[in-house]
C-alpha cells in the first residue's frame, strides 16, 4: 500500500476537565467535567481583547488551535509587535476543522435575542459567530495563517473527513503544514441523534518532506506520524480500527493519554 | 491526474427553477428582488429579498415539525437532475441550512428536529439521491459552495473520486435577515453592486446542484460535458473577521492559485463572475484585486446579486452554474442595479449584457473569516 506520512508537530485540546497540550496541562479547578470560563490569559498567556468577544464554540476551537501551535513551537515566533497585540507574519498554512454541532449553542443564544421581549434587538457581535467557521478566521488572524480555512460538518462530527482532507493537502504538496482538528459544543442541545463528546482537539500536521524546519532532528524522529493511502479514504499505518475519535487517535499516536496530567 | 468535468447542473433562484430561466431573466435585465412577506421586517434596515415563491412546507412523518423548506428546495433540484451514480460523493454547502426550525424549538421544549443542524443535511440528501455514503457539508461562510466545488474538483483530479455531487443551498430566514441588518451590511434599497452609490447587500435564497465527473467516468458513461473546471484556489486574508482585506490580498492569492492550478496565464482570463455583494468594502476589495491582476480594458465582469440577492453559501454554486451558460452562449449578463460605476469599475462592469469570445470564465467569492475562493471554468470541449 502506497502511503505518505505527516508529522504531528503539535497537538492541543480543550476537553471537560482539562486543557492544554502534552507536558502543559491545566486542570479546571472548580467543576471537573465542565468547561471553565476560558480567558485569553489562561490560553495565550497574554491579554487579547478579541478573545473576550468570541462565543463559547469559537473559544473552544481557537484555544485548542492556540495550544497546538504552542506545542508545535509556532506560537510566539515570527511575531511583529503592533500597538495592541503581537501580529504574526503571514504564513501559507491551511486550517480544516470537523464538527457535528457547529455553532448550535450560539444559534440558540442569537435566536433568544430575536425572540426576546420587545425592545431587544439582535446582537451583531453574536451573529457573526453563528457562522461556525468564524473561529478559524479568528485563529488565522491571530496566527497569521493565509491558507484555506474551512469547516467540514458531518453526522459523526469526529473530524476524520477533515483529517483526510488535511492529509490530501500535505501529500499533494499544496501546503507544508495544515492545522486540523475537531470542535463540538456542549451536548445539552437535546438532539434526536447521538452527539460527539464536546470539546476541541487540533493537530499541527507537517508534511514529512516539508522545507519547514522541525525544531531539531531528534525531535523530528520522535514525532508521531500519520500515514494515508492515496487511494483509500483513510488508512493509518498503526491500523487502529477501534479508534473512534480524534482524541483517541491523538492519544494513541502520542502513546499517552492526553486527558491525564503528566508527572 | 484526471480532468474535471461538469456533467449536469440545475439551479433554483427567486426567478424560478432551471438555469435557462435564470440566464434569460438576467439577460432581459429583470430583477427578482421584492418586498419580504415571510416575516415582519419593520425592525430591519432592508425590506427586500430574492425569495422563491412556491416553497411550501411538506410533512415529514418521523418529525414533530414540518419538513424544512430547504429540503423541499433540494427535492426540486434532485428531481431536476435525475439519476446519479450511487458511489458518488455528496458535498453540500450551506451556511445555516434549516435554521428557521430554531424558531419552533428555541425553548428546547421539544427534541431538536433532524435537519436543524447543517451536519444533518448531507445524510438526509444522500438518501434522497440513493448514495452509498452520507458525504459532508462544507462551511466556509459565503464562499462555501465555491470551496466545495474546489475541493470536489481536487478529489477528482487526485483520483480519489470519480463523481462528486455539489449542492449549494441557503434560504432567507428571519434569523439570517436580522443578523445582516444588525451588522449594518444591508441596503435599504435593492443592492447595486459596484455602483458608486451602493449602500449594502440584499439577501436572496436559492440553490444549485452540479455533478462533477472524472474523465474516466465521462468516457465510461458517454456523457456530454457541459464545461470543465480547470483551476481553483482558496486563500485567507488573516486580517479581519467580518471585513475583507482592503487591498484584496487574499482574493488575489486565490486567483493566482487558480491560474497556477489551471496552468493558465493570467491574461487568458477575460470574463469574471464577481461576488459583488453591493457592500462598500466587499466590492472595493474585489475591484482592487481585479485591477491589480488584470488590465481593466481586457476584462468584462458582473455580479448577479442585484438581481437574485446574496444567496450566501449557495452563491458560488449558482454563479458557477451560470458561468456554464455564459460560456455556452458567449454572453455575460449585465449587473442589475448598477447605475453609475464606482471609480475604477467603469470599463469592467456594465448594466447591459455583453457578448464575448473567450473560452474561460473566472468566478470568485469571499466571506466572513477572510476566506476567498476562485474557480476557472472552461467551455465544453
Amino acid at each position: 500500500m502506497k502511503g505518505a506520512a505527516a508529522i504531528i508537530r503539535g497537538m492541543g485540546w480543550v476537553l471537560p476537565g482539562f486543557m492544554g497540550y502534552p507536558g502543559h496541562i491545566q486542570k479546571f479547578k472548580d467543576s471537573p467535567g465542565m468547561f471553565p470560563s476560558l480567558s485569553a490569559l489562561s490560553v495565550l498567556g497574554t491579554p487579547y481583547k478579541p478573545f473576550g468577544r468570541m462565543d463559547q464554540f469559537s473559544k473552544l476551537g481557537f484555544s485548542a488551535i492556540a495550544f497546538a501551535m504552542a506545542h508545535a513551537g509556532m506560537d510566539l515566533k515570527d511575531s511583529v509587535n503592533t500597538k495592541k497585540y503581537p501580529k504574526r507574519k503571514k504564513r501559507n498554512i491551511a486550517m480544516i476543522a470537523g464538527s457535528r454541532t457547529g455553532s448550535l449553542e450560539t444559534d440558540f443564544l442569537y435566536q433568544a435575542t430575536l425572540s426576546g421581549e420587545k425592545g431587544i434587538l439582535p446582537s451583531p457581535a453574536l451573529f457573526a459567530y453563528t457562522l461556525p467557521s468564524c473561529f478559524l478566521g479568528e485563529a488565522a488572524i491571530y496566527h497569521g495563517l493565509t491558507g484555506e480555512t474551512l469547516m467540514i460538518e458531518d453526522e459523526q462530527g469526529l473530524g476524520f473527513n477533515a483529517l483526510s482532507m488535511a492529509m490530501d493537502n500535505l501529500i499533494s504538496g499544496r501546503y507544508p503544514m495544515v492545522v486540523c482538528g475537531v470542535c463540538n459544543c456542549g451536548s445539552s442541545t437535546g438532539t434526536q441523534q447521538k452527539s460527539p463528546e464536546p470539546g476541541a482537539l487540533f493537530l499541527v500536521l507537517q508534511a514529512l518532506d516539508s522545507d519547514h524546519p522541525v525544531r531539531d532532528l531528534s525531535e523530528k524522529e520522535n514525532m508521531p506520524t500519520i500515514t494515508q493511502s492515496t487511494r483509500e479514504p483513510l488508512h493509518f499505518l498503526c491500523n487502529e480500527s477501534h479508534i473512534q475519535t480524534m482524541q483517541g487517535l491523538a492519544a494513541k499516536l502520542y502513546d499517552k493519554t492526553p486527558f491525564k496530567e503528566k508527572k | 491526474m484526471s480532468r474535471v468535468f461538469i456533467t449536469k447542473t440545475t439551479v433554483a433562484t427567486a426567478f424560478g427553477f432551471g438555469l435557462d430561466e435564470l440566464f434569460h431573466s438576467l439577460v432581459a435585465g429583470r430583477t427578482s428582488l421584492s418586498r419580504v412577506t415571510r416575516f415582519d421586517t419593520s425592525r430591519y434596515i432592508s425590506k427586500h429579498a430574492g425569495m422563491i415563491a412556491d416553497l411550501s412546507f411538506e410533512k415529514e412523518k418521523a418529525c414533530p415539525v414540518n419538513q424544512p423548506r430547504i429540503l423541499t428546495l433540494v427535492d426540486r433540484l434532485v428531481r431536476d437532475i435525475g439519476t446519479t451514480a450511487p458511489d458518488a460523493l455528496l458535498i453540500t454547502a450551506s451556511t445555516k441550512g434549516a435554521i428557521e426550525l430554531l424558531e419552533d424549538c428555541h425553548d428546547r421544549k421539544i427534541p431538536l428536529p433532524r435537519g436543524l443542524m447543517v451536519s444533518d443535511l448531507p445524510g438526509i440528501i444522500s438518501k434522497k439521491l440513493h448514495l452509498y455514503r452520507s458525504g459532508f457539508n462544507i462551511s466556509a461562510a459565503c464562499a462555501s459552495s465555491t470551496v466545495a466545488l474546489a475541493k470536489g474538483a481536487q478529489m477528482i483530479r487526485d483520483g480519489r473520486e470519480h463523481t462528486v455531487i455539489i449542492i449549494g443551498v441557503d434560504l432567507v430566514s428571519e434569523f439570517v435577515f436580522s443578523g445582516f441588518s444588525a451588522i449594518g451590511a444591508m441596503s435599504p434599497d435593492p443592492a447595486r453592486p459596484f455602483d458608486i452609490h451602493r449602500t449594502g447587500l440584499t439577501l436572496g435564497e436559492g440553490g444549485a446542484l452540479l455533478v462533477l465527473a472524472s474523465e474516466k467516468e465521462l468516457n465510461q458513461t458517454n456523457k456530454t460535458p457541459l464545461a470543465e473546471i480547470i483551476g481553483w484556489g482558496i486563500a485567507g486574508d488573516a486580517a479581519h473577521l467580518t471585513a475583507p482585506a482592503r487591498d484584496g490580498a487574499g482574493l488575489k492569492s486565490a486567483i493566482e492559485k487558480a491560474c497556477r492550478s489551471a496552468n493558465l496565464l493570467m491574461d487568458r482570463i477575460r470574463i469574471i463572475s464577481c461576488h459583488g455583494t453591493g457592500t462598500l468594502y466587499n466590492d472595493a476589495m474585489e475591484l482592487a484585486a481585479i485591477r491589480a491582476l488584470f488590465s481593466p480594458q481586457s476584462v468584462m465582469a458582473n455580479s448577479i446579486k442585484g438581481a437574485i440577492g446574496h444567496t450566501l453559501g449557495a452563491a458560488g454554486a449558482i454563479e458557477a452554474a451560470l458561468c456554464i451558460k455564459m460560456l455556452n452562449k458567449g454572453s455575460i449578463p449585465g449587473t442589475i442595479g448598477l447605475q453609475e460605476q464606482d471609480t475604477g469599475a467603469e470599463e469592467i462592469f456594465s448594466s447591459l449584457t455583453r457578448e464575448f469570445d473567450a473560452e474561460h470564465v473566472l468566478t470568485i467569492n469571499s466571506g466572513f473569516g477572510g476566506i476567498n475562493a476562485a474557480l476557472i471554468l472552461k467551455d465544453a470541449p
